[in-house]
């Protein structure tokens, strides 16, 4: 069985550009719910976690695991885009597409 | 694709490339280089003019530039990009930014920011050739002002609502101050009225960001009285009709709440009249800790709510366009198209003047017609609001984009439409010409 794929993703505040990468990401997760583990985090609440990160702009989501690092920012929107672009392993076919 | 080849260490965003190729002692294309410990080296590379000239774009353009490699590691990032990060360029080279995911088109990011503030920024991605290998080629709009701006707006929208569905000026203004506090970067707002008989200033709602301090603070200003031309800056804000901002109320001779004010942390006020003239029908005031001056948008932010409320009746109810009256859209559909055409030829008008100057008429002297057409039909700042969302929408014209400009302009010109109606329900032609 394939490692968990540990997400960090940054938002800030209730901005509604945080709110739609957070219902995408929220999204991805609950189609592959064996796969997949999210950790939110809002940066106005925990300033000294994103400078550990080193968040500079948000909406901002991380891979952690597995090796390598990843992180990505922008339009979180496309699941495609975004699982490309962060290399996970998940299959997207089976998914109502993105909300 | 873009290709471009520099040697490795990558040329950082504090170099300034050396003379092109083309130019005296440029036969071999120079660029500054940055070491390890942020000293400035000129070195010597392979670089054919063209790149170096690419390289100066890239380093001069007043837009962030970041060249990312396929796993999100800078390999270059230049002034302007550095500065919307809040971080010097040598820290930003070589650490993982990530990879931008931008869709078919821009897209909004939030700048996290320790030292410089939040801010907004406009971000667009395309892959390209870095060095002979791929690469992201990724740009930076600073958007904040333009961000701030749209949520000024928004926040007078939701205002304005708010006064237009009070049953009282005094109802509405409590609706409304922690809003402008918001907006105006105030911590502590008072509002009063004048009296029935225009003698005296009654107070009325006050909002306070730390109640504590801001109790204290009320509770000193309760203490006096004020007659109707106010005292210290208030007295001056009646005589000229126009908000005036306090920088330090300690240097004002005649402010009486002042011990009051430095107990709870206060220095700079800014005072905004309810109506203008001899229609006056009270003041805000808006108090916070030491800071710059309101810029002009923020003015017009405070003009336009206290101009709302001025619309919205006298302070013990019974004005005109509150207290659960219909909206004009629903009351009178015609009426309603006939001021969205109105508010468009304004626009038409402002956005003609703003270009060649044809010869349309005056947009203000527009405003000030469909002001007393409002006000003939008992519209409110509500009902404004409507008008200028309708036209708006009307502007996104499914075949092709707005024209530039013509977003702002509207809500400039909504600002001026909401002062007009103000004037036309309760002061008539403002002495002096105009605000």
């Amino acid at each position: 069985m394939s490692a968990v794929i540990r997400l960090r993703l940054y938002v800030v505040g209730s901005s509604l550009r945080s709110t739609v990468a957070l219902q995408a990401v929220q999204a991805l997760c609950q189609a592959h719910p064996d796969r997949v583990s999210l950790e939110v985090l809002d940066v106005l609440e925990n300033p000294l976690r994103a400078d550990d990160d080193r968040i500079m702009a948000t909406p901002c989501l991380l891979r952690l695991s597995p090796e390598p690092k990843r992180r990505v920012f922008g339009d979180l929107s496309d699941h495609a885009a975004l699982v490309g672009a962060l290399g996970l392993d998940l299959d997207l076919n089976g998914e109502g597409g993105v909300p | 694709m873009t290709s471009v080849r520099p040697q490795a260490p990558y040329p950082m965003a504090t170099g300034a490339p050396g003379p092109r190729g083309d130019q005296p002692g440029g036969d071999r294309p120079t660029i500054e280089r940055v070491d390890e410990g942020g000293r400035h080296a000129p070195v010597r590379d392979r670089r054919t003019a063209g790149e170096v000239a690419f390289l100066r774009v890239i380093l001069d353009n007043p837009d962030g530039v970041i060249i990312l490699d396929p796993a999100g590691q800078a390999l270059l990032v230049n002034d302007a990009a550095a500065g919307l990060l809040g971080h010097p360029a040598r820290e930003l080279v070589h650490s993982d930014l990530g990879l931008p995911v931008t869709g078919s088109g821009p897209t909004e990011v939030e700048l996290f920011r320790r030292a410089n503030g939040p801010g907004t920024a406009e971000l667009r991605s395309a892959p390209i050739e870095w060095g002979g290998r791929p690469a992201i080629l990724c740009t930076l709009r600073d958007t904040t002002e333009q961000a701030r701006a749209e949520r000024e707006l928004a926040v007078l929208l939701t205002l304005l609502e708010r006064i237009t569905a009070a049953a009282s000026m005094s109802e509405a203004t409590a609706a409304i101050l922690g809003g402008c506090c918001e907006v105006l970067r105030a911590t502590v707002a008072q509002s009063w009225f004048v009296d029935a008989e225009g003698r005296w200033l009654e107070p009325g709602p006050f909002w306070a960001a730390q109640e504590e301090a801001g109790r204290q603070f009320h509770a000193a200003s309760l203490g006096l009285r004020f007659d109707r031309d106010g005292v210290g800056p208030l007295r001056q804000v009646w005589r000229r009709g126009a908000p005036r901002f306090v920088a330090d109320v300690a240097a004002e001779p005649d402010f009486r709440r002042l011990e009051a004010a430095l107990a709870a942390g206060l220095r700079s006020g800014l005072f905004v009249p309810i109506g203008r003239g001899p229609a006056t029908l009270g003041v805000l005031e808006f108090f916070g800790p030491a800071h710059g001056a309101p810029t002009d948008r923020e003015l017009r932010f405070a003009l336009a709510v206290a101009d709302g409320l001025a619309a919205a009746g006298p302070p013990g109810g019974g004005g005109a366009k509150s207290g659960g009256k219909a909206p004009f859209r629903e009351a009178d559909p015609a009426g309603f198209a006939v001021a969205c055409r109105g508010y468009g030829a304004a626009l038409a008008a402002a956005m003609s003047s703003e270009g060649n100057g044809d010869d349309q008429p005056a947009p203000g002297s527009l405003l000030r017609d469909l002001a007393l057409q409002l006000a003939a039909a008992g519209a409110g700042a509500r009902d404004v609001g409507e008008i200028h969302a309708v036209v708006l929408d009307g502007l996104e014209d499914p075949d092709g984009p707005a024209p530039p400009g013509a977003a702002e302009l509207a809500s400039n010109l909504m600002l001026e439409l909401m002062g007009e109606l103000a004037d036309a329900y309760r002061l008539g032609p403002f002495p002096g010409g105009g605000r």
